[in-house]
């Protein structure tokens, strides 16, 4: 048991030196928190975010941007949402009638007609514990799925939505200090 | 200047020292967990007084609640004495410990803290059965707390949204759609999981932990019920400052970005620490 004793002993005094030195040595090389609110990238009016075009940003449940498709008569809304918290979903259908609006979901490059957030989670959370263990670079497209509702006579194609939500996340990219 | 003391030098007291390395070569059980949390306290929570410009990817939050925490375990380590309670596997999962604790991820302490608290948790003696509600209490602050808040969120929100609607009732007229509240003159929140109670309850209980841990050892049926009044009133207290927040936008400002939020969180933590105090200490149990 001395033995054990002396080991343990020794494990914490090493550890202390060593980990002192790790934190200071990844002090310098983290990678950048991203934010995933919307107001917070540098986006104006008349901007062209995949195939569409900018017409301001609102909020509507969550930061949305008003887009503007070549095809349809009125605007559509993109919404960006955390993937780990809950969007007010009551509150959304409010704001988007399903008479009137039609809602689609493009998280990590894949379409959904309905988003079931929790696997999705899990999955990201996951992905961001090795992410953190291996100190790989951040992926900005992990954090957050984005809310297509566009108005029932206009329809939007999968791949230009997915390319507006990688326009989106490009621009996270580009505001990494 | 002349002076009629002796001019005499003290000679080394080789027998000190000698009792000093003594006790690291053959250490004591409680010279070993010290050291263990001193390790967790400064690398993974302590970090932060010593490296302010390192960021917040680097070392995690330092709270009243881990403060008391550490105290807390500090005072059950003093009540180890010189008694040998741990095992070989023990000293195994230490060591394990101490290499994991070598990475510098934020969380890696919480999860370390984790592993350490669940192998004691299940020890028969009391004392280390202590220290490992302690350390998971540490981990549910630090890692699972928050982990949990967003699974259960969107269960957990429309529930404190609609008592705050409720209180909110009597002085207008408000709808509730959801996790949201909206007033007649257009103002509305939506609570967000940031304006949970659930983060605070973890931390009420974690704190009431460390003080029935430092008043003693086992937990007894009024420790438990001056939790459940505490727990209450913090629900309570952020019922109201939800509702407040819903009733107008200057409130708003107010109890979500102004003096209101300070005002909140020390009223808590005041509020419950009284209630702590003045519950657990008039019927104090014996420190076994």
């Amino acid at each position: 048991m001395r033995l054990w004793r002396q080991a343990a002993l020794a494990a914490i005094v090493a550890a202390a030196g060593l980990g002192v030195v790790a934190r200071r040595q990844a002090a310098g090389a983290h990678s950048p928190i991203v934010s995933v609110d919307l107001e917070h990238l540098s986006m104006t009016r008349g901007d062209q975010i995949g195939a569409f075009i900018l017409e301001g940003i609102e909020k509507r449940g969550g930061w949305s941007l008003r887009l503007r498709a070549a095809h349809c008569d009125g605007p559509f809304y993109m919404t960006a949402f955390p993937i780990s918290e809950a969007p007010a979903e009551d509150f959304i259908k409010l704001r988007y009638p399903a008479a009137e609006w039609r809602a689609f979901y493009v998280y990590r490059r894949q379409t959904y007609d309905t988003f079931a957030r929790l696997p999705a989670q899990l999955g990201s959370l996951a992905r961001r514990a090795v992410t953190a263990i291996t100190f790989a670079p951040r992926d900005p497209a992990e954090l957050r799925f984005f809310a297509f509702h566009t108005p029932v006579g206009c329809a939007i194609a999968p791949n230009a939505a997915m390319d507006a939500a990688d326009a989106v996340t490009a621009l996270s990219r580009l505001q990494e200090p | 200047m002349p002076t009629d003391a002796p001019l005499t030098v003290e000679p080394p007291d080789h027998g000190q020292w000698a009792q000093r390395l003594g006790a690291i070569g053959q250490p004591s059980d409680r010279l070993i967990l010290s050291a263990l949390f001193l390790l967790i306290f400064g690398l993974q929570y302590g970090a932060r007084l010593f490296a302010p410009g390192a960021g917040e990817q680097i070392v995690s939050g330092f709270r009243t609640a881990e403060i008391i925490g550490f105290v807390a375990i500090a005072t059950v380590l003093q009540r180890l004495g010189a008694d040998r309670v741990l095992r070989r596997w023990d000293f195994a999962t230490i060591i394990i410990a101490a290499v994991v604790l070598i990475h510098p991820w934020p969380r890696i302490g919480g999860l370390v803290l984790s592993g350490l608290g669940l192998s004691l948790m299940a020890r028969q003696d009391r004392r280390l059965a202590s220290l490992g509600q302690l350390c998971v209490g540490l981990a549910w602050i630090d890692v699972w707390g928050p982990i949990a808040l967003e699974f259960v969120a969107a269960w957990l929100l429309p529930l404190e949204t609609a008592l705050g609607f409720l209180a909110l009732a009597p002085f207008g007229a408000f709808s509730l759609v959801g996790n949201a509240i909206l007033g007649e003159s257009g103002h509305g929140v939506i609570v967000a999981g940031p304006c949970s109670a659930f983060a605070n309850t973890i931390t009420t209980t974690f704190i009431w932990l460390s003080l029935v841990k430092i008043q003693g050892l086992a937990i007894q049926p009024w420790h438990v019920r001056v939790l459940a009044i505490s727990l209450a009133v913090v629900v309570l207290l952020n019922t109201a400052r939800l509702a407040l927040m819903a009733h107008s936008y200057p409130q708003y400002v107010f109890w979500h970005d102004g003096a209101g939020a300070t005002l909140l969180s020390t009223s808590m933590l005041g509020i419950t620490f009284g209630l702590f105090c003045f519950g657990l200490c008039r019927r104090q149990g014996p420190a076994t």
